[in-house]
């Protein structure tokens, strides 16, 4: 019976997603039809269709499904629903580090782009694992305030940079976050990226759920608590660098998405992990849309907006749902 | 035997959820009385709402015949003192710091501990035999110790009425009884009301004089622990069956096995 | 005895740091003064005109500045704690602060547009409204709520507001946008004493209320069903010092900007060094507050020589080392 519901569920957020593809990839400044694709109006439409607006599309989709997946792992592991990757100091050490290698002269190709960020996103990371472990192993209450401070001392230092190399502009680029650069590399990266996320996530998805119980239970159940933390670390870290790297400093997705569809619908991370990356990616494709189609001829910062759409919504959820997440 | 405490037409619950509907509760001056019954028969409603943490829904709670709404949080404190499942262990505390944080409701201004409180503290202190342990840090003692320390704590309220939510539920076997001794010793000293939510029967009816048992929101039976602890109480509340011993007027149940669910 | 003796050794070195801070932000600077000269000016018995210049005219504002700025938001992150049980919570993470800036953001923004040049009291005024709409947004989900449902509402709520502040950002042009990255990374920009003597007396105001609370607070660090066996009000206490701490963390964000992390760090810190006992609690995350605002200035201002950094950015450079050292020293144990 539930089995038949999930079926269901997952059906519908498919169709969304897929309509959300359609919409996204028709909207913008300017809006096709649908027989655009095998009927086109001007040899520019298809260009822009298949050149800007598809990988776009495509990019936005796929960043949104790694950042809530990742998200959800962060704050299953952590036992804290409070934990999105951009405060855990992978952002702002992904953002650093293309900061730093842009100043360093580095051409910024899509490759080199993405290698940065994501070495940037581990080694922050490290760094942040490294302060909440204790000797009772891992401490979830460590994890957020040292990753809430080590994020915002990384922060003051890419600012600082700026700052004194006269450099704002550039650092307004990577704050506004967004996707209107999106090519088909990125794309293709992403790909190979959300394979390997969403596979290991499904291959390990029973592991992952009895990962969020207390540590002791973890352990006494059978798993191999070090190896798996370590994977659910690469994997957050891999999500989180490769959507920064494409989508610059896109925050919130990680933490409202989840919160979200549990609140709506609370399960544990085995049955709502698919519907919450799913929603990740719908989310993410209207955001995109809003970015672009809102306000004519211009582009509204994507991270501003993920942040007050999916802000709102929280904010009203949290204000007015009596069931408490834990 | 006056009623000190008292509720009367009660109904209580969350939200749209009633726990407690349209029950008389008295509470005896004097003895202690156990809150007994199965996980949901809204023990700890009961519990929140008698000591006024929690508004009923309809009804009224009494305290010496004034309903308990009109005492402020100080004057409530002063004439009943609760201590609640699992509270907090602030660190860094010693065990005379916390149970001076129980002298609140009985000082002004500054709170500035004059010589009355001090010995309200030591002797809060001596009574739970923690004297040595006075100036040691919460954090370094055991759970049974804290628990006494805690106890002390709302002894130092000098309050009439000593209410506990599970006192001993997380504790192990030496310090359950250490605790429910001491809560003997308490009223047989001092003459306290004790209040006590429990697990345990054999120490409900062990250490209490009376028992109130709810099930699904009402009450089932009070009385003395032999009239309450009935095979009948057994298979009915608890579910549950056994062969119930009387030792010196004090019944203990042996054997105890579940029902056989009806197929 | 030695936990005593801890104590006030602690408390002790504390006070000498701050003083040592203090006359540190007076000495140095692009005018070098001698210290004994400083000590001297303070206490009124200077002859050096310079002396008494640079330290009452040019630096005197700035450390004020530094010490309300910082006292405050360590108390009011102090308070925060307590009342939500969580050692996260500050005015920041609560979206205070950026209700705060969001105000003077859109007070900017519009006398930009306008061709307006608006008056510090006006950018005040915004600041107030938006600190205290936000502040107002976050009491819907009511306090009665779990903390972990009021630190997610201030998450969001801090989101939202973050998100507008970046659009209207964006929106500015690049010589605006600078000027508002600068007061939101948090700067004295406004150092003129009647502004800051009213402040100054404001957070005097304040703090006294705290230290009036102080045994309610100690109850509340039991939780408060604890607190409520004790006989603390605990629906009134934590009204009055919820709006304290909002009142504080405004006022700090009126005299400094956004700053974030002093009201995180000071008062975690602090527990650390001295348990959680209120009595002791509050004058050591003020004095922790202070000393990490007049460290953060100190190093701003003479760090990299002529560039004057925002205050904001060396507040968390300065007071990451010693969190780390404290987490690594947890560790060992």
């Amino acid at each position: 019976m539930i089995f038949h519901k999930k079926r269901v569920l997952t059906g519908c957020l498919l169709l969304a997603l897929g309509f959300a593809v359609l919409l996204d990839t028709l909207g913008g400044p300017k809006w096709y039809g649908i027989s655009e694709f095998w009927r086109p109006t001007s040899k520019l439409a298809t260009q822009i269709l298949w050149d800007v607006r598809i990988p776009r599309v495509l990019a936005a989709m796929l960043v949104g499904i790694l950042l809530a997946t990742g998200g959800l792992l962060l704050q299953t592991i952590s036992h804290n629903p409070l934990a999105d990757p951009s405060i855990i100091g992978v952002n702002a050490g992904a953002n650093l580090a293309l900061i730093a290698g842009e100043l360093a002269g580095l051409a910024l190709t899509v490759l080199n782009a993405f290698w940065l960020a994501l070495i940037g996103a581990l080694l922050a990371f490290l760094v942040v694992i490294g302060l909440s472990l204790n000797k009772k192993g891992f401490s979830p209450l460590r994890l957020l305030l040292g990753g809430t401070i080590f994020s915002g001392f990384l922060s003051s230092i890419s600012m600082a940079v700026s700052f004194m190399t006269n450099n704002t502009q550039q650092f307004r680029v990577i704050l506004a976050g967004g996707f209107s650069g999106a090519n088909y590399e990125q794309v293709g990266l992403l790909v190979l990226v959300a394979i390997v996320v969403v596979g290991s996530v499904f291959f390990f998805r029973t592991e992952f759920t009895l990962l969020g119980l207390d540590h002791q239970t973890t352990v006494g159940l059978g798993l191999s608590f070090k190896k798996l933390m370590g994977i659910a670390i690469a994997l957050i870290v891999l999500a989180a660098g490769s959507s920064v790297a494409v989508g610059g400093n896109i925050g919130f997705v990680g933490v409202g998405v989840p919160q979200m569809v549990n609140f709506v619908h609370p399960g544990s991370f085995k049955a709502n992990v698919f519907p919450i990356a799913l929603c990740g990616g719908i989310f993410m494709l209207f955001a995109d849309l809003i970015s672009k189609a809102a306000v004519s001829s211009v582009e509204l910062p994507l991270s501003a907006l993920s942040a007050i759409v999916g802000g709102i919504v929280l904010f009203i959820l949290v204000a007015f749902k009596k069931k408490v997440v834990k | 035997m006056t009623d000190s405490l008292a509720a009367k037409d009660l109904t209580a619950g969350y939200g749209h959820k009633v726990v407690i509907d349209h029950q008389d509760i008295s509470i005896a001056q004097g003895q202690i009385t156990g809150l007994i019954g199965p996980n949901g028969s809204g023990k700890s409603t009961l519990f929140n709402v008698l000591n006024g943490f929690e508004s009923p829904i309809s009804g009224t709670v009494t305290l010496s015949g004034k309903p308990i709404s009109r005492f402020s949080a100080r004057q409530r404190a002063q004439q009943i003192a609760c201590l609640p499942q699992r509270t907090v262990i602030p660190d860094g505390i010693t065990v005379f710091e916390l149970v001076s944080y129980g002298r609140y409701c009985r000082q002004r201004g500054f709170h500035h501990l004059s010589q009355t409180d001090r010995k309200a503290i030591n002797d809060a202190i001596q009574a739970v035999h923690m004297t040595s342990k006075a100036d040691e840090l919460l954090t370094s003692l055991s759970g049974g110790q804290q628990q006494r320390a805690l106890i002390a704590m709302t002894l130092a309220q000098d309050s009439r009425i000593l209410m506990l939510d599970e006192p001993t539920t997380y504790l192990d076997l030496t310090n359950q009884l250490e605790i429910l001794n001491l809560l003997q010793e308490l009223n047989a000293k001092f003459r306290k009301t004790i209040i006590i939510v429990l697990h345990d029967l054999n120490e409900a009816a062990r250490y209490c004089h009376r028992l109130v048992c709810l099930v699904d929101g009402h009450v089932k039976a009070t009385g003395r622990p032999i009239d309450v602890i009935t095979k009948a109480i057994l298979a009915d509340v608890f579910k549950v069956d056994g062969d119930i011993l009387h030792d010196h007027g004090c019944p203990q149940i042996m054997n105890c096995h579940t029902l056989a669910m009806p197929s | 005895m030695t936990r005593r003796i801890r104590l006030v050794l602690t408390f002790m070195i504390l006070c000498t740091i701050w003083i040592g801070l203090l006359l540190a932000v007076l000495s140095f600077g692009d005018i070098k003064l001698n210290v004994v000269e400083v000590m001297k000016s303070l206490f009124g018995l200077s002859r050096d005109f310079t002396t008494n210049f640079v330290v009452w005219q040019l630096r005197f504002p700035g450390l004020l500045a530094s010490i309300i700025t910082g006292g405050e938001l360590a108390v009011s992150g102090l308070i925060l704690q307590i009342l939500t049980h969580n050692s996260l919570a500050d005015s920041s993470i609560l979206g205070i602060n950026a209700g705060a800036s969001l105000g003077v953001v859109i007070a900017m923004f519009v006398s930009a547009a306008v061709g307006l040049h608006l008056m510090s009291s006006w950018l005040l005024l915004a600041a107030l409204i938006g600190g205290l709409t936000s502040s107002g947004l976050l009491m819907l989900v009511g306090r009665q709520q779990s903390a972990i449902k009021i630190l997610l509402a201030g998450v969001a709520l801090t989101a939202v507001l973050n998100g507008i502040i970046l659009m209207l950002e964006l929106e500015m042009n690049q010589f605006d946008f600078d000027k508002v990255l600068v007061w939101l990374n948090g700067s004295f920009w406004n150092l003129g004493m009647p502004f800051l003597t009213i402040q100054l007396l404001f957070g005097i105001g304040l703090i006294i209320l705290v230290i009036l609370m102080v045994p309610a607070l100690n109850g509340l660090t039991l939780g408060s069903r604890g607190a409520y066996g004790i006989g603390v009000n605990v629906k009134m206490a934590g009204n009055v010092l919820m709006g304290v701490a909002i009142l504080c963390a405004t006022g700090a964000v009126l005299v400094g900007g956004a700053i974030s992390f002093v009201g995180l760090m000071a008062p975690n810190i602090a527990r650390k060094l001295v348990g959680q006992r209120v009595t002791y609690l509050l004058p050591t995350s003020w004095l922790l507050g202070c000393c990490i605002m007049m460290l953060a200035q100190f190093v701003a201002t003479n760090a990299f020589g002529k560039t004057a950094l925002p205050v904001g950015l060396v507040v968390s450079a300065v007071t990451m080392p010693y969190f780390i050292y404290l987490l690594f020293s947890e560790r060992v144990d």
